[in-house]
């Protein structure tokens, strides 16, 4: 049997999810996102192997069927065996040109099971019937097909039609009365004298005729005949007949059926037939198979009287009807795929509106744990809108992602609601899959990735279930756990060789939200990304000159308007030029490619001179940071020359007027606790040095807590409440509150925003920094100095310069804390975690096209172009299906050792050249036909016969030796 | 040793020394046969594998082959009481059955045994017999008794019944419902011998004449015991399945073989294989009888073919486990 591969609808929604996944990948650059339409991917693929695999052993036979009548329905008895190793699933049987089939959830290996179809009802020749077989297991994305040639035959005969009244008898020449009689029928006719015997009561019988008696006796109606010898026979001509072609069949069926009744002799002729007079049963089923060959073989020419050839035709074209919309939905698989749904939600809690969350829960409810109908299009519809309204007042900008997931999810709990047939089914399963993206593009964190895979499994579990068509959890289970196992290498390599940025869209899908770094800084706004884990930038260093953890102040913007612990960037100043004569042992050139964060700022390290942007030249803005003409949108790369040691040097001048009265505003209120403590600085002080050194040794003698769980200062005291009471903060925290002191005390100050730190990659020569590492700090103007970098937070928690913000935050959790040593091991396996977690980011999340090229040099494969790596793909892609094909396609291992050997001597001798083992063969009619004197095949076949087929427990093992060690010549 | 004991369980497996003695026995009694049919071996076989599965035989040829000379070679080698009934279209059952006749002298109704009490009873020409009557003898051969005017009379042991038809294209015939066909455990038909065995026949004696002087080759007991072993040939799940697979074949299209004739299927293998010495069934068993046990229980179960046709296509394409 040939099978094909044929798609449906849910092919195409397949391939629509993939584009849409693949799309969401390539518009986040999002690792995770593109291992999970990989994922999906695979598995799609692997599936049609399965699907293949399932139909593959299957073989059917359908015997021989009864001559049927056109538009009469009956039925076809089939048989399936099932010769694979593995049970066959889901089958839908079709008879050629029926419009429906019958379905069959299992086959299991060696069996047989039968089958009743129903036949076609259209006009056909006694040719044998063909049979489609068809299946969507295993995941019902696609149907695989095969059509079948059985020796089985049924002929249709058209249905009788028309009222034409029956041709005039022509008498016949005593010759042919002579041969009529001679052909067995004899010439009587109903209608004559004689009684002719009864027979069963026909519609349109005159009841004259009617057999009363037998009818009183209680048999059923039978009339009586009567018959006369008969001199004239019926002559039936299709071509003679004044009807359009489609209708002559039916007449001429109708009056081969009158004269079979009335026993009257008729001749058919048909162009290119011609029947010769006679009566009887056996003629008149003659003539009418001869009608049904003629209609079926002229059946274009009719225009569709009988659709006997073209229906093969259609049957190629067009798959008849399946049973996606005709079957109930189980209860079982439903409910599991509720729960499916449910997993696949939960990773979005908090992330989109609660209200669809909730909405689409109480579908769940409703239709998978009440197992309450369909409910009335109303309240679906009302459902529907009071989804899309909640979306709409809980996410007011519409083209975002979150709208997008919750509408998604709202029409999940919609079509749940509605879902009657497979194809919903389907299609929520798609969503589901769909969902566990979502999960991964809104956050992509290890935990979160395992969790969305183990809801995409459990997706992917619902559909293999429900394809089963049998119920239990342990085969399902199983199958889906041996296409994952397929699936997951070559979406591992896969994802490393698959060509990213196809559709060039890195930066379109705004991330500004993901960074720290913005015009306004308000307590808590650094602290909510130190968790973090994508990259902000990454930066080369042409030169070799690697700096200094110290040195690593990655400068971003400037803040000036100052309101206690909240700081904005404020109006633009005058610039005030400088110029700066490159020296190159002084200077450090970066080269830095920044991921898309919507903003114009660039980071650079402290501080720059001037940065080159493809043909671009950037100056630095009055306040010393780098602003681009252009949003960052997509990941661009520049050059910047900075001068770390800018601040060791002598001021070039003095602070410009507007940029002194800038730096020195404050608000109106101020606590009088800060008065007093400035006041008490400044009464001491000689110089703004002085007053700048007793504040960093304040800020050092307050021990303040440096944590991601700092206190609320949100309030209108916030500043006081976080100097005096809480003494919790982040680096936010303790930059707004210096620099406010800073300016309190009458020293011009500013906050710096940025990035502090950077993992130096050796391997790659790369720096990796993330957002985890946004950072502020303050500047202060010196009269000797110019601006002067304070980090208040490095003098509270000097090592947050050299270790990243994670490490310092575990340390001081573990200093705070005194474990035992379970706490301990609970402690080592959250730093294990976290190590993992960062890895994860590193290598998977991260690893975009740029890391993909370099990767890929590091392989040699320098500059490979796109055709190239879609080369590569194509390549590892056919390989590893070929593998997976010949898992699939191993041989059957039968259950008996006996058999095994038995089979293997027959390869054997195959082998050798012997001549195949019949499968109707027994073993010693097998041996009497093959061994030609080989008395060793002889003793063999007999061994085996005693072994499989007799009472003695004769020893398997002995005959597998003799097997093996049998030599054929 | 009496037979009777010898009269093993099923589950109880044969020894192979049995099958092989019961085969030296056996093969006496064929070639014994074959004396006086000449060049039908295979018919022969098949016929002495029907006795010992306690089955009854139908013979369905043209008149002349033979058929009456077989049974009666058969019933002469095995030392068997042998009667034949003419079957006739006026034959009554009373005339095969026996009557219950006034007897003067005592004043009581005497049963006056008929020719169907005999251990081989030939019914030549079955078909010429009205249904009545014939199924009067099928009574007979299913129950192993008569039962006349309300007394039960055992028939002896073997009851051995071989039945002679006319093909059913011959006029005057009433031909055996399928219900009464499957009574019998083959079919065979004998056909015309080969050209040197005809010209041995030609040449030789008178067939009649060789019957008269036929020794017995085996007895009465030797031949219970037979049937007994037959009943013990050991049958293992693999060539169940094979049964069930042929017997499920044969549903596949329509109206298949019955549950009895699987049973049928089963002993006639049985025999066969004692037939050849062996003490298991192996398929090859299953289909050497196949055709005789099969073809005439699916007569007419397939539109257009014959029953050989279409149990020839059964075993041809279900496959030996």
């Amino acid at each position: 049997m040939k099978l094909r591969l044929r798609a449906t609808w849910h092919t195409l929604a397949l391939l629509t999810m993939l584009g849409a996944m693949w799309y969401a990948a390539e518009a986040q650059s999002n690792g995770a996102a593109y291992l999970l339409a990989l994922l999906a991917g695979v598995l799609a693929v692997v599936s049609v192997l399965h699907a293949r695999a399932n139909l593959r052993g299957l073989s059917i036979r359908a015997r021989h069927t009864a001559t049927g009548r056109e538009g009469v329905s009956s039925r076809v008895k089939v048989e399936l065996v099932n010769g694979a190793a593995k049970p066959a699933r889901g089958i839908e049987v079709i008879v050629e040109g029926a419009a429906r089939g019958s379905f069959v959830d299992l086959v299991e290996p060696g069996q047989t099971r039968f089958v009743e179809l129903p036949a076609p009802t259209q006009v056909r020749a006694g040719a044998s019937l063909r049979l489609m077989v068809r299946s969507v297991y295993p995941l019902g994305l696609y149907s695989i097909e095969g059509v079948v040639e059985t020796a089985g035959a049924r002929r249709v005969h058209p249905k009788p039609s028309g009222n034409l009244p029956l041709p005039p008898a022509q008498p016949l020449s005593p010759q042919a009365r002579l041969e009529v009689s001679d052909r067995g029928g004899g010439v009587v006719a109903r209608g004559g004298d004689d009684f002719a015997g009864t027979r069963e009561w026909q519609h349109g019988d005159s009841p004259r005729h009617i057999d009363w008696r037998a009818v009183a006796r209680g048999r059923p109606l039978v009339v009586k005949t009567w018959s006369a010898s008969q001199n004239a026979a019926v002559l039936i001509d299709w071509d003679a007949i004044a009807l359009p072609e489609v209708a002559r069949a039916g007449q001429i069926a109708r009056w081969i059926e009158q004269c079979g009744q009335e026993a009257r002799p008729f001749e058919l002729r048909l162009p290119g037939v011609v029947i010769p007079t006679g009566t009887g049963e056996s003629h008149t089923r003659r003539c009418l198979d001869a009608l049904s060959d003629f209609v079926a073989e002229h059946d274009d020419a009719f225009g569709g009287a009988g659709q006997g050839n073209a229906v093969t035709a259609q049957l190629r074209r067009k798959a008849p009807a399946t049973f996606e919309t005709a079957f109930h939905l189980p209860h079982g698989p439903l409910l599991m795929l509720c729960a499916a749904l449910f997993a696949c939600f939960l990773p979005l809690w908090g992330l989109v509106a609660l209200p669809c969350l909730v909405i689409a829960s109480l579908c769940f409810l409703w239709r998978g744990i009440l197992k309450l109908p369909v409910p009335h299009l109303m309240t679906r519809l009302l459902v529907l809108v009071a989804g899309v309204v909640t979306t709409w007042l809980a996410h007011p900008v519409l083209r975002s992602m979150e709208t997008g997931i919750a509408l998604l999810i709202t029409l999940a709990g919609a079509k749940l609601l509605e879902s009657r047939s497979p194809r919903e089914f389907q299609i929520l399963a798609l969503i589901g899959w769909f969902l566990c993206l979502c999960g991964i593009m809104m956050d992509n964190s290890l935990m979160r990735m395992l969790w969305c895979v183990a809801a995409f499994a459990l997706v992917t579990l619902c559909m293999v279930r429900f394809r089963h068509s049998v119920a239990g959890l342990r085969r399902p289970a199983w199958t889906t756990l041996v296409m994952f196992t397929q699936a997951l290498p070559l979406v591992v390599v896969l994802f490393f060789v698959f060509p990213r940025g196809l559709l060039n869209l890195r930066g379109s899908g705004s991330q500004s939200g993901q960074t720290g770094i913005s015009d306004d800084l308000d307590p808590g706004s650094l602290t909510s990304v130190a968790l973090r884990m994508e990259r902000a930038f990454r930066a080369t260093f042409p030169d070799g000159r690697i700096p200094t953890p110290d040195e690593r102040y990655w400068r971003c913007l400037t803040l000036w308007d100052c309101y206690g612990l909240r700081w904005r960037r404020g109006a633009r100043l005058v610039p005030e030029p400088r110029l700066l004569v490159e020296k190159p042992e002084l200077d450090l050139r970066q080269e830095i490619v920044v991921e898309p964060h919507g903003a114009r700022w660039l980071p650079a390290l402290d501080f720059p001179l001037r940065a080159d942007i493809g043909r671009d030249f950037l100056k630095p803005e009055f306040d010393d940071s780098l602003v681009y003409a252009y949003s960052v949108s997509s990941p661009t790369r520049y050059t910047v020359r900075s001068r770390p040691a800018m601040m060791e040097m002598r001021s070039q001048g003095e602070l410009h007027a507007q940029h002194r009265e800038a730096a020195l505003q404050l608000p109106d209120k101020l606590p009088a606790s800060m008065r007093a403590l400035v006041q008490q600085w400044r009464s001491n002080s000689v110089i703004d040095e002085d007053i700048v050194v007793r504040a960093q040794d304040y800020f050092r003698a307050q021990k303040f807590e440096y944590t991601l769980e700092p206190n609320d200062y949100s309030g209108p005291d916030g500043f006081e409440d976080f100097m005096l009471r809480g003494k919790k903060g982040f680096c936010e925290h303790f930059s707004a509150s210096f620099a406010t002191l800073m300016r309190m005390a009458g020293v011009p100050s500013r906050v710096v925003i940025g990035f502090l730190g950077g993992e130096y990659d050796f391997a790659r020569e790369q720096m990796v920094v993330r957002q985890s590492d946004a950072h502020a700090w303050v500047e202060v103007w010196l009269e000797r100095r110019g601006w002067f970098r304070i980090d208040p937070t490095a003098d509270s928690v000097p090592r947050r310069i050299t270790e990243n913000v994670h490490q310092v935050i575990e340390e001081n959790g573990r200093t705070r804390q005194h474990f035992g040593a379970l706490g301990e091991m609970v402690f080592q396996a959250r730093l294990w975690w976290d190590r993992l977690s960062y890895a994860w980011h590193d290598r998977v999340v991260d690893f975009d096209r740029e890391e993909q090229g370099d990767w890929l040099e590091s392989l040699g494969l320098r500059g490979s172009t796109l055709w190239q790596l879609l080369g590569i793909s194509a390549g590892v892609f056919v390989v590893w299906m070929a593998v997976v094909v010949l898992f699939l396609r191993r041989r059957a291992r039968h259950a008996d050792p006996w058999v095994r050997s038995w089979q293997r001597l027959c390869q054997k001798l195959l082998r050798a050249g012997y001549p195949p083992r019949r499968a109707c063969e027994g073993p010693l009619a097998f041996a009497a036909r093959v061994a030609a004197g080989n008395a060793e095949i002889t003793r063999l076949a007999s061994l085996y016969a005693s072994g499989r087929y007799g009472a003695e427990n004769a020893s398997a093992a002995d005959f597998a030796r003799s097997v093996r060690e049998m030599r054929v010549k | 040793m009496s037979a009777r004991t010898q009269t093993t369980s099923a589950d109880a497996a044969l020894p192979a020394a049995s099958a092989a003695q019961a085969r030296q026995q056996i093969e006496t009694l064929i070639q014994a046969v074959s004396q006086i049919i000449l060049g039908k071996e295979e018919v022969v076989r098949l016929a002495v594998a029907c006795l010992l599965a306690r089955g009854h035989l139908l013979f369905e040829d043209q008149p002349g082959v033979g058929k009456t000379i077989l049974s009666q070679a058969l019933a002469h080698a095995l030392g068997l009481h042998f009667r034949r009934v003419q079957f006739t279209s006026d034959l009554l059952p009373a005339d095969i059955l026996g009557a219950s006749i006034l007897d003067k002298d005592s004043g009581a109704f005497v049963f006056h045994r008929g020719p169907v009490f005999a251990q081989v009873l030939l019914a030549d020409e079955i078909n010429r017999a009205t249904p009545k009557t014939q199924s009067a003898l099928l009574e007979a051969m299913e129950e192993g008794r008569v039962t006349s005017d309300g007394s039960t009379h055992a028939l002896p042991e073997p009851f051995f019944v071989i039945a002679t038809q006319n093909p059913s294209t011959q006029t005057g015939t009433y031909m055996l419902p399928e219900s009464q066909m499957d009574r019998f455990l083959m079919r065979l038909g004998l056909g015309a011998p080969d050209r040197e065995a005809e010209r041995a026949l030609l040449s030789g004696q008178d067939r009649r004449e060789l019957l008269k002087v036929m020794p017995s080759a085996l007895s009465v007991a030797d031949l219970h015991t037979l049937q007994g072993w037959t009943r013990a040939v050991h049958v293992s799940a693999p060539l169940l399945d094979y049964l069930q697979d042929l017997l499920a074949a044969s549903r596949a299209g329509g109206r298949g073989l019955s549950p009895r004739a699987g049973l049928a299927v089963l002993s006639a293998a049985r025999a066969w294989a004692l037939l050849s010495g062996r003490a298991m069934v192996l398929p090859e068993d299953i289909q050497a009888v196949g055709l005789p046990v099969m073809a005439h229980r699916l007569e007419h179960s397939v539109e257009g073919q014959t029953g050989v046709e279409t149990a020839r296509a059964l075993l041809e394409e279900t496959a030996v486990p």
